[in-house]
């Protein structure tokens, strides 16, 4: 037989006489087909994926899949069968056929690998181990395969404690396989059950098997426990402690295991040893636990960091200290470890004991307890006094002598210095193509890009020789990477001379690009095109002179006077940025040289400046130069020769904010809402900067202002850098606290907060209170950061930090725990941060008390240890009177009584 | 495109966890490597369940992939085993993530076993997922004996006890293994922790994966993760890769965080008793160490071979080695000592032990001759040179050159400040990965002219 004839014999369709003919050839000559059969099959199982095929037609073609797979496995070697993947794998009738006609060596090999593919071959392999085809495989997948297969999810036909009462097999040997297998993140035992009904879940099923004696209890009480000494992963061993438990044993049974579960005590797993430790509480109800055991085991437990689990050890080591008094002080010694514990409730319980039961002159309690005295809570450091010596406790940090001190910080950068020869240019624009994270970069590039043509020799063509090579290289990647793919094009416009923009496709008008703000950054970017394309040299208006993207009011002039002398006008959009980036704080000592300026952008600039100059007819330009003239407020000139363009265009912007909240029958949502006013007109021209930042989201994508590209946040940053509140706003908008969906670019709004010149006004403190609480690492990390510095720098106003935080106190909206970590972090700074987040947990306590959130508890504890810390009671009377008036108990009512008897003790 | 180095790992037995009632015996099948040697250590581990945990981190590590590459999610590498190596009062446990991006190591010091037997040298230890779980049975009051040997024998095609596994380690992983020795001699101690503030520190890290770097900055009487640079902090990115010593840490009695020069590597090492853990991130999870390129110049050079036979010809499993005790040993000069060793440790001859600030010899068991060969900026470079691509343009203190390279003709610059080239690779690291294969080449054209 050839090719040709094999092709056409899988091409006939018909199965009984294809086996028959293959049989018949001799294996070494049927190998030579195989390279054919291999294809054959490749091009017939290519229907599957035809979805409007005719019924006779897909019969048709699964008969020749059919022989194109016999002839594959008649033909291949296991390895070449390997290699077709999933696919080739036969139902069990035609496997069945298949390996009695064949008779292949490699039949367990075989089935080893289907197992290996997916566990819910377990069927067909167990099918063809009960024929007698293979041995049973030894594959874990074998028996996840069972689990699957015969769980209840995936058999209606028959539940699965009739599937294992079907088969002595099932029920004398691979049952016990169970728990020897973990399985894996998608298949396992407690994967299973969790997504089964619980009625027919392994757990019960096995339950109810050992209740009518079918299967052994004793053995399944210990398989269980052999099962939580494997080292599975949580997740998986949590089924094993579950199903130890759901057969509810009893005390005489648990004492027979006391080792077990006291050895267990040392597992990695945190809910295995709170599981072993319920299992030891049972036993000491009864009967007294073995001491010197227990002691030697338990140290684990007692430094768990899990509250739950260091108090249940405790517990055990109390009540055998109360029982066993000559080895009391030994018991309080292993307790006195638990003082690593950060809870104030467990450290007491801690030094509860060794107040009761251990010995003030114990070297080796002194030693432990010196060991952990670092970690006592301020309230219990008296306390502790007797068994501490000084010259014992470790509380050290050894910083390297390179270290400086605190508030040595890197410094931002200050003055910026342009660009100035070709390879310089060359060098940084290269740079930024590949780095484009810092605008102040990406700007002296632009500017360099602008002024310095001149420059440019004959052999300029083989000096950008690499940059175009890049640039192109980068286009081609689409524009995925929106701002590296507009300096791409950008940079092909620089080495050809030519506008780029115009002939690129039009990405950078589209998604992400459709964002207000990255439209304006777009439109900066092509205005340096075009200078490139007139090939005349010309100061770039809008380049930064320093820190943060601010222009000398002096550098501004000369550069206008330049263009000016070109007869040059750069686009409105370009004179707003400038006059917008306008530093004024610096003071001109020569108004003359304004004077000689002339020119509507010219007449702006001195407005902006602080002159009275009638306003002209331009309402980006004199709307910019109002902006910068009185921020935030109405600006009398502009607003009546414009009216109302919307926030921030001759009139303030005013932000206020509110949660909502949404519920359904199980769920509660809270969602944190922004608005200001004046309302954003409905369309707003392109050059009204400030306005833009008010955009109303018509767009599809999540945030329609400043897009998701972290380049393109930043540079919105230096946009108008005197005053970020807007920016700020749009942060406090679009931020997830919840991070349902991955943002990550929304940590690049709170950057601008850590330079030590922005003020933290209204909206900077409503982005750092939401960082405060945000389940993101990241943001809530520098959210801490911010609010450590403006402490030391002096930036941060506690009182409104306070007020703002208290606003959102009630709301449902915060996860208070995750605040009251964040201020623990910030109060162990220094005393002076100490002493602030005391003054600003008070400040939030304006709420009606009955309103507040169930987790306050640990926000006034931290507040409690910081007074206890302090030697101080509180000075608030409105926080005073809101702990006397609150009637709600647990951890809130405790310290709240705490911190006012501490009052009354001063009093 | 990825390359790989076939290694088989051949035992005659699985390694186990033998005994019960909390008296174990620890047997570790090694390769056999040297002949006559069977066994490389038998005796008593003092501090059981702490270097039962400690061996357990290795082997997790060894087997964690902290980035997966797109195109590699349908292929995850199977991993290697831990590397060990006995010296006369040492036995260090050493292993590397399979993303290539972490390395740990064990040093137990004489204090923490007592030998019957020891036998210098450096093997495979086979260290399956069933290994590991039975070590974590292994208790602070169980007696815990060790041998780690592999009794002779001589493959038998069919010898069922025979446990062969083929293993595709890629390049970058034999290379990081060995180049991570080396890189890690710039690093200097910048802080030490007590046990309290490590465990603060650690049960404070946060739990899921982090994009963006922190800093480890001091805090009142701990630290803590900085969200912001800050000068002297530590810089970390991949934090979820610090998550292999928290289990260790309470075992521990305080925590040294070492880095380098540019801040970004960092060595974390736990003292626990007589034993230490050493781990070292790369500067992100999904770099490598052998791609911070270090080596380069030092492998691109041809002009220490002298002292680099003085140097390996003086390696005798030395558990310490200085290198200024050896370049007055050997009369020669401390650079040309530090580039020797650098490339003895790039060979895989060294491991580095950031806590001693000193070498140590040891071999690893891998075919380690195409670590140069391979080196792919290296080939590139060398085939640059042999193409006839380098102009050198000025000579002096300042030397500048073309490179034609794929039809563009890069500059460079190369002077005391650093060097310069125009090509990508330069313009996103900065040189901080190393030089560039532009730069390697006028290197070696201008060390062979100034040779001639």
């Amino acid at each position: 037989m050839n090719d040709m004839d094999l092709t056409n014999l899988i091409k006939k369709g018909d199965l009984e006489s294809a086996f028959a003919t293959l049989i018949k050839i001799p294996y070494e000559e049927r190998r030579k087909l195989s390279k054919c059969a291999i294809k054959q099959f490749k091009e017939t199982v290519e229907y599957r994926y035809a979805f409007d095929m005719e019924e006779s037609e897909k019969k048709r073609l699964q008969i020749q899949e059919q022989i194109a797979t016999v002839s594959v496995y008649a033909t291949a070697t296991l390895s070449e069968i390997k290699k077709l993947g999933w696919k080739i794998r036969p139902d069990y009738e035609l496997a069945e056929q298949i390996l009695q006609i064949f008779k292949p060596a490699w039949v367990n090999d075989w089935v080893d690998w289907l197992l290996d593919i997916n566990p819910y071959n377990f069927e067909l392999v167990r099918k063809l181990y009960l024929s007698g085809f293979c041995n049973k495989p030894e594959n874990e997948n074998y028996i996840l395969g069972m689990i699957l297969r015969l769980g209840q999810g995936h058999r209606q036909d028959i539940s699965l404690i009739e599937s294992l009462r079907s088969s002595k097999e099932l029920l004398e040997e691979d049952l016990w396989r169970i728990f020897c297998v973990e399985g894996n993140g998608e298949y396992s035992l407690a994967a299973n059950d969790k997504y089964t009904s619980t009625s027919g879940s392994w757990s019960e099923t096995l339950v109810e098997l050992s209740n009518s004696g079918e299967i052994s209890r004793d053995r399944l009480l210990d398989a269980s426990l052999d099962a939580l000494d494997q080292d599975f992963a949580q997740f998986r061993a949590g089924w094993f402690s579950r199903f130890h438990e759901a057969l509810s044993p009893t005390v005489e049974e648990r004492v027979e295991r006391v080792h077990r579960y006291l050895h267990l005590l040392g597992s990695q797993i945190p809910p295995t040893v709170t599981f072993a430790l319920k299992a030891l509480t049972a036993i000491n109800k009864k009967e007294d636990l073995p001491v010197s055991s227990f002691m030697e085991h338990v140290l684990p437990a007692i430094e768990a960091r899990t509250k739950s689990t260091v108090t249940l050890a405790l517990k055990i080591l109390e009540s055998l200290a109360k029982s066993n008094p000559e080895q009391a002080n030994e018991l309080a010694g292993i307790a006195a470890y638990g003082l690593i514990h950060e809870g104030a409730d467990v450290q007491k319980r801690v030094l509860d004991m060794l107040d009761k039961y251990g010995i003030p002159s114990d070297e080796e309690i002194i030693r432990i307890v010196n060991l952990n005295a670092q970690a006592i809570v301020p309230s219990l450091k008296k306390r502790l006094s007797s068994w501490v010596c000084d010259t014992q406790v470790e509380s050290r940090v050894e910083v390297s002598e390179v270290s400086e001190e605190p508030g040595s910080d890197l410094q931002p950068l200050n003055f910026i210095v342009p660009i100035n020869t070709l390879d310089e240019l060359i060098e940084r624009f290269s740079y930024v193509l590949e780095n484009p994270d810092d605008p102040i970069e990406i700007e002296k590039v632009l500017d360099g890009i602008a002024r310095l043509k001149h420059l440019q020799t004959d052999n300029f063509a083989k000096l950008v020789g690499p940059l175009k090579k890049r640039a192109t290289t980068l286009l081609k990647r689409g524009p995925e990477k929106w701002l590296t793919y507009n300096l791409a094009t950008l940079a092909l416009s620089y080495v050809t001379g030519k506008n780029q923009f115009v002939e690129a496709d039009n990405y950078h008008y589209s998604h992400p690009g459709s964002a207000a703000i990255a439209k304006v950054y777009s439109n900066h970017l092509m205005y340096i095109a075009d200078i490139i394309e007139s090939g005349k040299d010309s100061p770039l208006l809008s380049m930064p002179t320093h820190g943060r993207a601010f222009i000398s009011p002096y550098e501004l002039i000369v550069r206008y006077k330049q263009l000016q002398k070109m007869g040059a006008e750069p686009p409105i959009s370009e004179q707003v940025l400038s006059l917008l980036r306008l530093d004024i704080t610096e003071e001109l000592d020569n108004k003359a040289q304004l004077v000689s300026l002339s020119g509507e952008f010219a007449e702006a600039l001195r407005f902006a400046l602080g002159e009275d100059v009638p306003v002209g007819n331009t309402s980006a330009l004199w709307m910019a130069a109002a902006c910068v003239r009185c921020p935030n407020t109405l600006c009398p000139e502009v607003f009546e020769r414009f009216g109302d363009q919307g926030p921030n265009s001759g009139q303030g912007a005013k932000y206020s904010f509110w949660v909502e909240e949404k519920s359904s029958k199980e769920y509660t949502w809270h969602y944190l809402k922004l608005d200001c006013t004046p309302a954003a007109p409905a369309s707003i021209p392109s050059d009204h900067l400030t306005v833009l930042f008010h955009t109303k989201g018509e767009s599809y994508f999540y945030n329609a202002v400043c897009g998701e590209d972290e380049g393109v946040v930043r540079w919105a940053s230096t946009i108008w850098p005197s005053n970020l509140e807007s920016y700020f706003y749009n942060g406090a908008s679009v931020i997830d606290i919840t991070w349902s969906e991955a943002q990550w670019h929304v940590r690049t709004y709170f950057e601008p907060m850590l330079e030590p010149d922005v003020p933290l006004n209204e909206m900077a403190l409503l982005l750092l209170s939401n960082g405060l609480g945000a389940k993101e690492p990241g943001q809530k990390g520098i959210a801490t950061d911010i609010v450590i510095m403006g402490i030391d720098d002096g930036r941060l106003d506690i009182g409104k930090l306070a007020e703002c935080m208290g606003a959102l106190l009630p709301t449902g909206y915060i996860t208070v725990a995750r605040w009251t970590k964040a201020l623990q972090d910030i109060s162990t700074v220094s005393n002076k941060h100490a002493k602030a987040v005391r003054t600003l947990i008070q400040g939030m306590l304006r709420h009606d008390p009955a309103d507040s959130p169930r987790d306050l508890g640990g926000l006034i504890e931290l507040l409690y240890e910081l007074q206890v810390a302090a030697e101080e009671p509180l000075s608030d009377p409105v926080s005073i009177n809101y702990l006397a008036r609150n009637k709600k108990g647990g951890k809130l009512g405790k310290f709240s009584k705490r911190l006012l008897d501490m009052l009354e003790n001063e009093s | 495109m990825a390359v790989n180095v076939e290694h088989l790992f051949r035992y005659e037995q699985h390694s186990a966890l033998k005994g019960q009632d909390g008296k174990y015996q620890l047997q570790l099948a090694s390769e056999q490597k040297a002949k006559g040697v069977s066994a490389y250590f038998e005796g008593d581990l003092k501090y059981p369940m702490e270097t039962a945990r400690c061996l357990r981190a290795i082997s997790i590590l060894v087997g964690s992939r902290y980035y997966v590459p797109p195109a590699m999610l349908e292929r995850i590498l199977r991993e290697a085993d831990p590397v060990v190596t006995a010296s006369r009062s040492m036995l260090r446990f050493e292993g590397f993530s399979a993303c290539c991006s972490t390395y740990g190591r064990l040093d137990i010091t004489e204090d923490g076993f007592s030998a019957d037997k020891i036998v210098p040298g450096t093997t495979n230890i086979d260290f399956q997922a069933e290994m590991r779980a039975s070590l974590s049975k292994v208790r602070a009051s169980s007696k815990l004996a060790m041998s780690l040997r592999s009794e002779e024998f001589e493959l038998i095609h069919g010898n069922d006890s025979v446990i062969e596994r083929k293993v595709k380690l890629p390049l970058r992983w034999i290379k990081g293994f060995s180049e991570v020795q080396a890189q890690q001699l710039d690093m200097s101690l910048m802080m030490a922790v007590s046990r309290v503030g490590a465990i603060r520190f650690f049960r404070d890290l946060p739990r899921g994966k982090t994009r963006h770097p922190a800093w480890v900055v001091s805090a009142g009487q701990g630290i803590r993760l900085s969200h912001r640079e800050v000068k002297n902090g530590i810089k970390v990115k991949g934090l979820e890769r610090l998550r292999v010593l928290e289990d260790l840490v309470q075992l521990s009695d305080g925590l040294s965080i070492y880095t380098d020069k540019n801040n970004t590597l960092s060595a974390w090492v736990l003292s626990i008793g007589p034993q230490r853990f050493t781990l070292v991130l790369s500067a992100e999870p999904w770099r490598g160490f052998s791609g911070e390129g270090k080596l380069l110049n030092a492998l691109a050079s041809t002009n220490n071979t002298s002292t680099l036979a003085k140097v390996k010809s003086s390696l005798k499993w030395q558990e310490a080695i200085s290198p200024d005790e050896l370049a007055l040993q050997l009369q020669e000069s401390q650079q040309d000592i530090a580039t020797a060793l650098s490339l003895c440790a790039a060979n895989g001859l060294l491991g580095f032990d950031v806590y001693t600030g000193k070498y140590f010899h040891r071999v690893l068991p891998f075919d380690m001759s195409c670590v140069e060969g391979l080196s792919p900026r290296l080939k590139s470079a060398r085939k640059l040179v042999e193409g006839g691509a380098v102009t050198l343009k000025t000579t002096g203190d300042e030397l500048s050159a073309e490179v034609s390279s794929e039809d563009v003709v890069h500059r460079i610059r190369i002077s005391s400040e650093g060097d310069q080239c125009t090509c990508p690779w330069y313009a996103k690291h900065q040189g901080d990965r190393g030089p560039c294969k532009h730069v390697l080449a006028v290197y070696i054209v201008a060390e062979e002219s100034m040779n001639e």
